[in-house]
C-alpha cells in the first residue's frame, strides 16, 4: 500500500502528446477510476506508473521517493494490460502464479494463493488448463488472477473487464470491489464503462488530452461537472446542452434560448455577478432533472413546460422522451408510464436549480453568485484544474 | 472415388519425379563399371557392389566429408549465435533496426560468386587461402543475414506485452529472456539453425575459390573430380554420403521442431 504523487507528467509519440501534465494524488487504499475518451492519455498513464514508458518531463512517487528511473520489477506494481497476454508454454496455475514464483515465495505459499486468486475471479476449474484452450474472457479473469494474487503496492487496471459477457463483467466487478473493501488495495482502474467507474470508485479522475480535466467523488462529476466537456462526457445519460443568450432582468434572470427565443427563467443569484446581459452561454439540462408534473402549480426553481414528445425509447422502469425546446430535440427520462404514445401532450417540470450553466466560448461552468448555500455546494466541484478546460 | 485416385496418382507421380535423382544416384554407386554405361540400362545391379563406398574411406573423400562437418556445424553455430543476438536487438521496432535489417539483407543478395574472388584476393594477402578457418569465417559471414531474417521473424512473434508482463511481475530483462522470449523462439531456433546447416553443407562457390587440398570441403571434392567417366561409381558414392546427413538430422529434430513450433501460437 502506497501513497503514490504524479506530478506535471508528460509523453509525447512523436508529434501526438499523449500526457500533457498531468497531476494525480491516490491516496493509500484508495481506488481511483479514470475515465476519459480514447487518446486522452488513460493507457500511457499506467505504462508510466508501471515503469513500461519513460517520460519525457514530471516525476512519479511512491510514499515520497520518486521512482522514475526505477525498474519495473523493482516497483512493485501488478498491472492488468488491455489485452492481457498470457504465457502460452504455461498452465492456468503456472501463469497466474508467475510473479510469486520471480518472487522468491515458497511453493506451498504459492500453491495457496494462487488457489485463493483463481477462486476469486473465478478460473479454478481452468487451473490445469492451458491458455490456447481458454476463451478471451476466460484469458482475461486469468490476467487479472496474475494481477491480485501479488502483494503489490498499486494495482494498475487497464480495462480489465472490457472483454466479459455481461454476467461475468457484473461477477468480477463485484469480486473487485469486495477485494478492495478486503485488504484496501491501492488502485488506478481505467475503464470506458461508466456503470463501472460509479461501482467501484473512491474518486473519478477524468482526463482529457493527457490531463485532468476533473476529478472528484462520483456525484461531483454528475451534479457539478466543471465543463461542458465533462458534462457531455460522463453521466449515464448524455446532458441536454441548449444554447442561448444571458437576459438580466428586474422580475430575474433568465437565459433566452437562441433558438425561438423562449425565456428560461433562472433561480436568483444563479448566474456569476461577472456574467454581462447577453453574454453567449450553454444551458445543460439532464434528463435525469426533469419529471411529469404532478403538482397544481409548480415548485420553486422549476419550469413547466408544455411538451410535445416526438420519441419514445422504454428502459425498463423508465423511458426517455425526446420533445422539442425552442426547436432544438430534448430528452427527459421520465418514469414507463408518465408517456405512452409519441405525439402526446405532457407536462414537464425541469429543475433549473439543478442545470448547469457554461461559458458558450470557453465551455467552463459558470459557478453561482457567492451566497452562503450555493458556495458551500459549488467551491468543492470547482477545482484548479477547470482552468485548463480553455485549452 | 475417382478424384481420390486421381489424387493418389499424382502424388505418386511426384514422388517419383523427386525420388528418382536419389534412387539413380545410390544404384549408380552400386553398380560395376560396365553396368553404368550399359543400354538399355540396369535398374538394378546384379550383384551390388559395395567397393565404391569403402574406397571412399581410402582417400581424400573421408577427409572431405569430415571437413565438410566441421566447416558446417562451426559456420552454423557461430552464425546462429551472433545472428540471433543481433536479431533479438533488432526485432522491437525503430527505424535504425528496420534500415539496418535491410542493409544486412543486401549482403546476402549478391550471387556469391560475385564475392568470392574479392575474398579470394583478401585472405591471399594475408595468407589463409586454402585453409579451414577462412570458410568458416567467410560461411558465418554469408549466413549471418539469414539467421538475422530469420530470427528476427520469430523473434517478433513473442508479443511485447508478454516480456512486459514478464517485468512488471518482477523479472530482471535477461530473466524475461530466458523464461519468456527463449522458450517461444526455441522451435524458430532450431529450424533456422537445421536450414542455416543445410546451406552451409552444400556450399560451392566460396569452398572451390578458398579452400584447396587438405581443406576441401565435400562439395568441392566432387565438383573437382569433374566428368572423370572412370569415377562415376565413386562420385555417385560420394554424393549418396553427402545427401545422408541432412535428411538424418531434420528426422530427428523433426518431431521437437513441430512440437516446438506449435507452441508458438499467442493467445491475447
Amino acid at each position: 500500500m502506497a501513497n503514490l504523487v504524479i506530478s506535471g507528467l508528460q509523453k509525447s509519440f512523436g508529434k501526438r502528446n499523449a500526457l500533457s501534465g498531468l497531476d494525480l494524488t491516490v491516496q493509500d487504499g484508495e481506488f481511483c477510476v479514470v475515465v476519459g475518451p480514447s487518446g486522452s492519455g488513460k493507457t500511457t498513464l499506467l505504462r508510466a506508473v508501471a515503469g513500461l514508458e519513460r517520460v519525457d518531463a514530471g516525476t512519479v512517487a511512491f510514499d515520497g521517493e520518486v521512482v522514475n528511473d526505477l525498474q519495473p520489477r523493482d516497483r512493485n506494481v501488478a498491472l492488468v494490460a488491455q489485452s492481457p497476454a498470457l504465457f502460452p508454454y504455461l498452465t492456468v496455475f503456472e501463469n497466474i502464479a508467475f510473479g510469486l514464483r520471480a518472487r522468491g515465495i515458497t511453493r506451498a505459499e504459492t500453491i495457496q494463493r494462487v488457489e485463493q486468486a483463481a477462486e476469486v475471479v473465478g478460473v479454478y476449474d481452468l487451473l490445469g488448463r492451458y491458455p490456447r484452450k481458454l476463451t478471451d474472457g476466460e484469458c482475461q479473469m486469468v490476467a487479472i488472477g496474475h494481477a491480485i494474487v501479488r502483494d503489490a503496492l498499486l494495482f494498475l487496471f487497464d480495462e480489465p473487464l472490457s472483454r466479459l459477457d455481461t454476467v461475468r463483467r457484473e461477477a468480477m466487478r463485484a469480486a473487485l470491489k469486495r477485494l478492495h473493501q478486503e485488504r484496501s488495495m491501492t488502485a488506478i482502474y481505467v475503464t470506458q464503462d461508466q456503470m463501472e467507474a460509479l461501482n467501484l470508485a473512491d474518486r473519478i479522475v477524468l482526463l482529457r488530452d493527457g490531463r485532468v480535466e476533473q476529478e472528484g467523488v462520483p456525484i461531483d462529476l454528475f451534479e457539478r461537472p466543471a465543463s461542458r466537456f465533462v458534462a457531455g462526457f460522463f453521466g449515464p445519460l448524455k446532458m441536454n446542452f441548449l444554447a442561448g443568450t444571458v437576459a438580466r432582468g428586474e422580475g430575474g434572470d433568465a437565459v433566452r434560448l437562441a433558438n425561438g427565443g423562449m425565456s428560461v427563467p433562472l433561480p436568483p443569484n444563479r448566474l456569476p455577478k461577472d456574467a454581462a446581459d447577453g453574454s453567449a452561454v450553454m444551458l445543460g439540462l439532464r434528463p435525469e432533472h426533469m419529471m411529469r408534473a404532478v403538482r397544481v402549480s409548480p415548485p420553486d426553481g422549476t419550469l413547466r413546460y408544455e411538451a410535445e414528445i416526438e420519441l419514445i425509447q422504454p428502459t425498463g422502469s423508465r423511458v426517455r422522451a425526446t420533445f422539442r425546446m425552442g426547436g432544438e430535440p430534448v430528452v427527459a427520462e421520465l418514469q414507463a408510464h408518465d408517456v405512452s404514445a409519441p405525439g402526446e401532450k405532457v407536462s414537464i417540470d425541469i429543475n433549473l436549480k439543478r442545470a448547469t450553466l457554461f461559458d458558450a466560448e470557453t465551455g467552463k461552468a459558470l459557478s453561482p453568485t457567492a451566497s452562503a448555500s450555493a458556495s458551500a455546494l459549488v467551491d468543492g466541484a470547482s477545482p484548479a484544474h477547470v482552468e485548463d478546460s480553455a485549452g | 472415388m475417382v478424384w481420390l485416385a486421381a489424387r493418389y496418382a499424382l502424388a505418386l507421380a511426384a514422388l517419383v519425379v523427386f525420388l528418382f535423382p536419389l534412387y539413380w544416384l545410390l544404384v549408380t554407386a552400386l553398380k560395376t563399371p560396365d553396368e553404368i554405361f550399359t543400354y538399355p540400362p540396369v535398374w538394378w545391379p546384379r550383384s551390388p557392389q559395395i567397393g565404391n563406398f569403402i574406397a571412399l574411406f581410402g582417400g581424400s573423400d573421408v577427409r572431405a566429408i569430415v571437413n565438410s562437418l566441421a566447416v558446417a556445424l562451426l559456420s552454423t553455430v557461430l552464425a546462429v549465435g551472433m545472428g540471433t543476438a543481433a536479431a533479438y536487438a533488432i526485432a522491437r521496432p525503430g527505424l535504425g533496426a528496420r534500415l539496418f535489417a535491410g542493409w544486412a539483407a543486401a549482403a546476402r543478395m549478391a550471387p556469391p560468386v560475385m564475392i568470392a574472388f574479392p575474398f579470394f584476393l583478401i585472405f591471399a594477402g594475408i595468407g589463409w587461402v586454402g585453409t579451414m578457418a577462412v570458410l568458416i569465417l567467410v560461411l558465418t559471414a554469408f549466413n549471418l543475414p539469414y539467421v538475422l531474417w530469420m530470427m528476427r521473424g520469430y523473434f517478433r512473434d513473442v508479443p511485447v506485452a508478454l516480456e512486459e508482463t514478464a517485468l512488471v511481475a518482477g523479472l530482471t530483462r535477461e530473466q524475461v529472456f530466458a523464461k519468456v522470449v527463449w522458450p517461444m523462439a526455441r522451435g524458430g531456433l532450431l529450424a533456422t539453425a537445421a536450414f542455416t546447416f543445410v546451406l552451409a553443407w552444400n556450399e560451392l562457390v566460396f569452398a572451390l575459390v578458398l579452400t584447396q587440398g587438405a581443406a576441401t570441403t565435400l562439395p568441392a571434392q566432387l565438383a573437382r573430380y569433374g566428368e572423370q567417366p572412370e569415377l562415376w561409381g565413386r562420385i555417385a558414392a560420394l554424393g549418396v554420403a553427402g545427401a545422408l546427413p541432412i535428411p538424418i538430422a531434420l528426422g530427428l529434430m523433426q518431431r521437437r521442431l513441430a512440437r516446438s513450433l506449435s507452441l508458438g501460437i499467442v493467445r491475447g
